[in-house]
Parts: C-alpha cells; sequence; structure tokens
C-alpha cells in the first residue's frame, strides 16, 4: 500500500479512528492492533513475506531473551552472532545472492549462470526492517537495552506500518520504549503530523514525480541528450531522489505523531550542507548514524591509527553503497563519498559544521553559499553513479555531459517551479523539524497555505509513482 | 481528539466544497468542447446527430469514412460513430448510449473492422470517457474493465487527477472552438504527408483478439439482426507494407469472414485494393490521409450501394 494512494488514504483514518476510540483504554490492545494493521498494509503488497517479517521479528525478540539468560556467559555471544548471521543471510539470500553468483560467473564461468540465479523478488523493505530488528539483539548484547519479555510489543516495534518499509530505521532504545508505555492523544503534534504527512506528500508528488519523469526520459536515452539536458537530468534526479526519500520520510514521521510515536528525524535539509561531512549528518540520518553507532565505532572510528581511519571510512560507505542494493554502481557511489570524506576527516574538519546554516540571518553568506553549492555539486556527480544502470553507463554519462547543445524543455518548467517551492520553504523552516513547520498564527493564511498545496499536488500529479527506496 | 477531528473534518468538507466547484466547472467545460475526440461525444450527449447511416469503429473508422461523400452517394444521413484507439466493446458502447434516448434506429450500420477490433484495450484514449463517466452505462462498463476506480465515480474531481493534458484542454478557450481542421459528422481527415521513418521502424506486429470482445461483437450483431437493422462489415485499406509486417492478418480476415458468414452480411474487404499500394494515400500504415480517406470513401460508398440493393 502506498502512501500516496487512495488505499492508504481510506486506511489511515479508519486505522487511526479505531486506534484512538475503540482500542485506547488497552496498551496490549492498541500494540496487538498495530501489529495487525500493519501486517495488513504490508500483505496488501506480498502476503507471502508477511512470514519473513515474522519469522525475522522471532528470532530477534527470541535471541534478546537468550542473550539476557546468558548473560556473560559465551552462550551469550554465540546467540548474538547467530542472531545477526541468520539475519544477513536472508537479506543476502534475498538481495545479493543473485548479484554475487552473476558476478562470479563473469569472472570465472564465460557468464553462464544457467540453474544457478534464484530469481527471487526482493521483499519491499527487507533491508530496513532487518536493520531495526537487529538494532535490538546488539543493543541487547551490548546492554544499552533490557530485553522485552512482550512478544506484542517487539512486533509492533519491527513491523509498524509507517516506517515499516522505508525507513526510518529506528532503534530499540528509541522506539520500542514507547510501546512499552500507553499512549495518550496530542492535538498539537497530531496538527503537526498532519502538516508533516502533506509536505511529505507535496515532495513525492510534486517535486520527486515530476522529476522523475524528465529524468527517466533524459537517462533512457542519454546517448542521443545534449550536455546541458543531461547536466539538468542529474540535478534534478538529486531533487527526485531526495523529494522521494525524505517526502516518505515525512509521511511516515507525520503518521506516527497521529499515534502518538515519535520516530527519529531521517533528513534535515541536506542540500543545504556546506561540505560532505554535514551533508552526512543530515542525509538518511537514521542509516548512516546505524552504520556509525553498529559498524564506525566497534572498528575504532576515528580513534585509531590514520590507517584505520582510511579502513574505517571506506568500510562504512562501502557498506552504505551495498546496502542499497547489489550492482557495482552502489559500491562505486559509497567509494566516491568515502574519496570525498577522507580529507575532511583526515585533517580533522569533519566536524566543521555542527551548527545552524546561516543561523538568525535570512540569506547565507556568499562563502556559505558557494560552499553549498559546492557540496551540491559533489553529491549530484555521486547521485549520477547511484542512478546508472552500470558503471560503464556512468562513466558514458560523465564524458558526454562537456558536449553543449540545447536543453530539452518538455516538462522542465514544472519541475523548476516545484523544486524552488520546496527549497524556498525548506530555507525558511530550516531550524524547524520539517519544511511545512508553520509559526504563522493567522489561521486562514495557513489553511490557505495548506490548500495551495492541494491544488498544486493536484495540477502536478501524473503517474502513482512507487516510492524510490522501496527497492532497497 | 474532538477539536482535532472537528477541524479534520472542516478541512475536509473545505477540500469537497472546492473539488466540487472544479469538477461542476471542469464538466460544464467539456461538454462545450469542440475538439476531437469530445465533440463526437458531445453530439451524442447533446442530441446532436440525426443520422440513418451510422458508421463504426476505431480510428480508421473515424478518419476513413467522410459522411459527407457517403451522404451524396448513399442518399442518406450518415454520421461517423469510430473512435481512437478503442475495440468493439466501446464502439458498441457508443452505439448504445447513441441508441437508448429513444433515437430512432439507424437504416444502415457500416462497421470497419480490422486488426483493433477485437483487441482488449489497454488504457489508450481512456481520458475520453472522464467528462462522461458518470453515466450508468459507461460507468458499468470501464468499472468492470478496471479503466476507471470507484473514486473516480463517487469523489468530485479525482477523475481528472494525473490528466494534465486533458485539463489543460478543458481550460484552453481553443478547445471551445472548432478549429481550422473541424470534425464533420464526426470524421476528421487528415492531410498529413506518408511517414517513412515511421513505417522503416515498424516491426512485426501480432493481434490478440479477446474472447470476451468478440462474443460482445457477435451479441451486438444479434440485436442488429432482432432489429432488422442491416450491417455491413468493411475492412478499408492498410498500406500494402504494413499489411505484410502483420503477423496474422489472413486469420484475422478469415474471423471476420466467418462472422459475416455466420450472420449473413455483406463483407467488403479492401486489404489488397489498389489504393493499398500508393503512399500518397497514407500518413502512415493503418490510416489513410484525407486525399485516401475521399478516394476510399467514394469507392466504398458505391459498393455499399449496390450491394444494398442487390438485398
Amino acid at each position: 500500500m502506498l502512501f500516496n494512494s487512495i488505499e492508504f488514504a481510506i486506511f489511515l483514518p479508519v486505522v487511526f479512528l479505531l486506534y484512538w476510540l475503540v482500542f485506547r483504554k488497552s496498551l496490549r490492545g492498541q500494540n496487538l492492533f498495530i501489529v495487525a494493521v500493519s501486517y495488513l498494509f504490508y500483505g496488501w503488497w506480498d502476503w507471502r513475506f508477511l512470514f519473513l517479517i515474522a519469522f525475522t521479528s522471532l528470532c530477534s525478540w527470541g535471541s534478546g531473551l537468550l542473550i539476557d539468560r546468558f548473560r556473560h556467559r559465551p552462550a551469550a555471544k554465540a546467540v548474538h552472532i547467530l542472531n545477526i548471521v541468520l539475519n544477513l543471510t536472508i537479506l543476502g539470500i534475498f538481495k545479493y545472492y543473485d548479484f554475487f553468483v552473476t558476478s562470479f560467473a563473469k569472472a570465472f564461468l564465460h557468464g553462464q549462470t544457467d540453474g544457478l540465479l534464484l530469481n527471487v523478488v526482493l521483499p519491499v523493505g527487507i533491508s530496513f526492517y532487518t536493520f531495526q530488528a537487529l538494532s535490538y539483539s546488539i543493543d541487547v548484547y551490548r546492554e544499552k537495552l533490557e530485553p522485552t519479555r512482550d512478544i506484542v510489543q517487539f512486533f509492533a516495534f519491527v513491523s509498524f506500518f509507517p516506517q515499516l518499509v522505508a525507513g526510518p530505521i529506528e532503534r530499540a532504545t528509541n522506539l520500542l520504549p514507547q510501546f512499552a508505555k500507553s499512549r495518550t492523544f496530542n492535538y498539537d503534534e497530531a496538527v503537526d503530523g498532519m502538516r508533516q504527512i502533506l509536505w511529505g506528500l507535496f515532495k513525492k508528488i510534486a517535486v520527486a514525480d515530476n522529476c522523475a519523469a524528465y529524468v527517466d526520459y533524459v537517462y533512457g536515452s542519454y546517448t542521443s541528450q545534449s550536455g546541458v539536458t543531461l547536466a539538468i537530468a542529474a540535478v534534478l534526479f538529486a531533487f527526485q531522489i531526495y523529494g522521494d526519500f525524505s517526502g516518505y520520510s515525512d509521511i511516515a514521521i507525520g503518521t506516527s505523531k497521529l499515534f502518538g510515536i515519535k520516530l527519529m528525524r531521517n533528513f534535515n535539509n541536506p542540500y543545504f550542507s556546506r561540505d560532505i561531512a554535514e551533508f552526512w549528518r543530515r542525509w538518511h540520518i537514521s542509516l548512516t548514524t546505524w552504520f556509525r553507532d553498529y559498524v564506525y565505532i566497534p572498528l575504532g572510528g576515528s580513534r585509531v591509527s590514520k590507517g584505520k581511519v582510511v579502513r574505517n571510512t571506506f568500510v562504512i560507505f562501502l557498506l552504505s553503497g551495498f546496502w542499497h542494493g547489489a550492482n557495482w554502481t552502489f559500491l562505486a557511489w559509497g567509494a566516491f563519498h568515502a574519496l570525498l570524506f577522507l580529507p575532511l576527516i583526515l585533517s580533522g574538519r569533519n566536524r566543521k559544521y555542527t551548527h545552524g546554516i546561516a543561523e538568525g540571518q535570512k540569506l547565507p553568506s556568499l562563502s556559505e553559499f558557494g560552499r553549498m553549492f559546492l557540496t551540491f555539486a559533489l553529491v549530484t556527480a555521486g547521485w549520477i553513479l547511484f542512478r546508472a544502470d552500470s558503471i560503464g553507463q556512468a562513466w558514458h554519462y560523465f564524458t558526454l555531459l562537456p558536449h553543449g547543445g540545447a536543453a530539452y524543455t518538455e516538462g522542465l518548467a514544472a519541475c523548476v517551479a516545484f523544486v524552488l517551492l520546496m527549497l524556498v520553504m525548506e530555507w525558511i523552516h530550516r531550524a524547524g523539524r520539517h519544511g511545512l513547520d508553520l509559526r504563522i498564527r493567522s489561521s486562514a493564511l495557513r489553511y490557505f497555505l495548506y490548500y495551495s498545496l492541494i491544488v498544486v499536488m493536484f495540477f502536478a500529479y501524473s503517474n502513482s509513482e512507487t516510492f524510490i527506496y522501496f527497492q532497497f | 481528539m474532538k477539536k482535532f477531528l472537528r477541524q479534520t473534518l472542516f478541512f475536509a468538507l473545505g477540500l469537497f466544497l472546492m473539488a466540487t466547484v472544479f469538477d461542476v466547472v471542469m464538466t460544464k467545460r467539456a461538454l462545450r468542447m469542440k475538439v476531437p475526440p469530445y465533440v463526437s461525444w458531445n453530439d451524442l450527449y447533446q442530441h446532436n446527430i440525426d443520422a440513418n447511416v451510422l458508421i463504426m469503429g476505431s480510428s480508421r473508422a473515424y478518419v476513413h469514412f467522410n459522411p459527407a461523400i457517403m451522404d451524396t452517394i448513399l442518399h442518406a444521413n450518415c454520421y461517423n460513430l469510430g473512435m481512437n484507439g478503442r475495440a468493439a466493446d466501446s464502439q458498441i458502447l457508443r452505439y448504445k448510449v447513441f441508441r437508448r434516448r429513444g433515437t430512432p434506429k439507424p437504416k444502415l450500420i457500416v462497421y470497419e473492422v480490422s486488426h483493433g477490433t477485437m483487441q482488449k484495450s489497454n488504457g489508450y484514449e481512456r481520458s475520453q470517457f472522464v467528462p462522461y463517466i458518470h453515466d450508468p452505462y459507461l460507468w458499468q462498463l470501464f468499472h468492470k474493465q478496471e479503466e476507471f476506480s470507484v473514486a473516480d465515480f463517487v469523489l468530485p474531481a479525482w477523475r481528472f487527477l494525473g490528466r494534465k493534458k486533458m485539463m489543460h484542454t478543458i481550460l484552453s478557450p481553443a478547445s471551445q472552438k472548432s478549429g481550422d481542421n473541424p470534425v464533420y459528422k464526426g470524421f476528421k481527415g487528415f492531410d498529413k504527408p506518408w511517414d517513412g521513418r515511421a513505417y522503416r521502424k515498424q516491426k512485426r506486429v501480432t493481434y490478440n483478439s479477446d474472447t470476451a470482445i468478440i462474443r460482445q461483437f457477435r451479441e451486438f450483431l444479434d440485436d442488429c439482426r432482432r432489429d432488422s437493422i442491416p450491417v455491413v462489415l468493411v475492412t478499408s485499406p492498410f498500406y500494402i507494407g504494413g499489411t505484410r509486417k502483420m503477423a496474422d492478418s489472413t486469420a484475422m480476415h478469415a474471423m471476420f469472414a466467418q462472422i459475416a458468414d455466420d450472420y449473413g452480411l455483406p463483407f467488403l474487404d479492401y486489404t489488397y485494393d489498389e489504393l493499398c499500394h500508393d503512399t500518397a494515400n497514407f500518413y502512415n500504415t493503418m490510416h489513410l490521409n484525407r486525399t485516401g480517406a475521399n478516394l476510399f470513401t467514394e469507392k466504398v460508398a458505391r459498393d455499399i450501394d449496390s450491394v444494398m440493393r442487390c438485398r
């Protein structure tokens, strides 16, 4: 079930009313209800994979209990490792097996893969919920979290429908305790949630889907396009993927607020970043911090020799790239970002921009703007690798960029207008929680803004495109 | 909670009112459009069709049969109900819309049958139905075919969602005028030259017939027989090179010949007519240009005239 579908527009109010009016008196009832509707939400896509989520949840929940039972004994470590291996094996089979076999066959078997490939459908959101479930057992093993004995709470934590298929990848330390205590309806949070949903829908429908039409056309015929068109498509893809993914996150976070659940922030205006390090503190925050906490820091982080810092940096960026999918392009994208990040971390300048952007000012200074522009240009170059079907195609795309020629303009004006509207709104509300975190007192003006956004979305709506991050 | 629900309801009500106003305005404008494909639908719904000979079929009927020429030769009043990109199920639906308001039965139906007649629709040219979707006749068919959703039917303005080109056409002042090359009694002639590039690129095509549509087509012929309405089946010209690229053209013609035989109908097949050998008559392999259409209409009208005289 897509957030931008009529089914979800019916599903959400029905679930909301039942949750607060029928199940509010019983915490267990509310959690059971969350699990039931979350499984319905996921099963709408393919009910067979519900068994996979249930199995993943059951393994992580059981391993949490066993780790606690065998605390400080070798068995605890064995259970912990077994759970990680099990989860990563499931992920590996569904997501990476065919890739490895194909790559191996290309290298050693002249590309012959007859009878070797599984050709299985990738379950939607498998990378998201696997990492979320893993965070629980790791935190229990590290004694950062008490294991829960309530299986319903745990199933609700793994399958909570707003963030089940495309994140944010929640930590058990943040989300699980919220299912352990009774929720009360908070008017201000609910209203803010509605605003955030509206803003997320705008980013998805107006920005991402319109940019997608242009980008798909250009990438589909890139060899016959001018260099200017290719450059425009690369920039629009940067906004497409941002609008798509951050839009989804906004809808997920906003929806959760309606149910009295607070999810972590996943995007914090990444295209206003002044260097790559700041970009990675603002882009897909839940994944970046996951790798930081569970991979980078255990490897020693930056408090080791310079050689190991280089290794650690490459490890997390390559893993981050590989997490996105089984393709060399994602690994190249990760390596590209590692190369951009390394000079900053080796020179100790990776935390230079931890304060807000243009704080107390309406506009950025010229030097800030220059840094933002340069960072955006580098990130956009990385997206060419990310978007391409192969490294060869990405390289070809790069080589065609310097060729001049006229720009392809079909649908371009609308894309530019929607992107500018998004950037202006996010710049104005950059210190807020999302792009529609309004501080306008006049309710008439607020309503005017909401209706205007809906009208824009109505006229901008193209096709109900699925979310890019569903495939990851 | 109550405050939140009240405000949400209030907001939704505002949205519903806005959508209703938009829907009414768009529908009113759509019903005044003079451009294809809406102009023929508007003729139907506004009872502007006073015809005793009907031409039915796909876009090949729409651009091949000139009613002005048919009227002269057959001494009749013709109207072309041909419609772009749609199969017999939609074509028959249009006929039913024509008939159900007490319109007298036609004296003759000329049905253009070819590769697309029995082919299941893939949603192509679906937006032409949008302004009229509240007509139960249309709703029944398209709801079953899943070309439209319940939301299109019950929610105001929803049916326009995602149809940018259509909304632009409806809102454009030009759509309220006939333009330089108006549709004449459902017929549109195109003065386009032959597109040799598209022809060279054209690959071999296979057309699949849908059994449900074949059944519907036969039911339609049953109805015509019951109402004593004579029907003539016609396969109008294809460019000869295009016919060669059709994988199953022989089987297709055999099927129509069989249907004609079953119902005792005349079947006029122009697939290998002399018109088919000259690109000057076509703008693509499937469609005659205005010159070709006029030549063809004259020929087919004379043939129909002689066939009907013999019966």
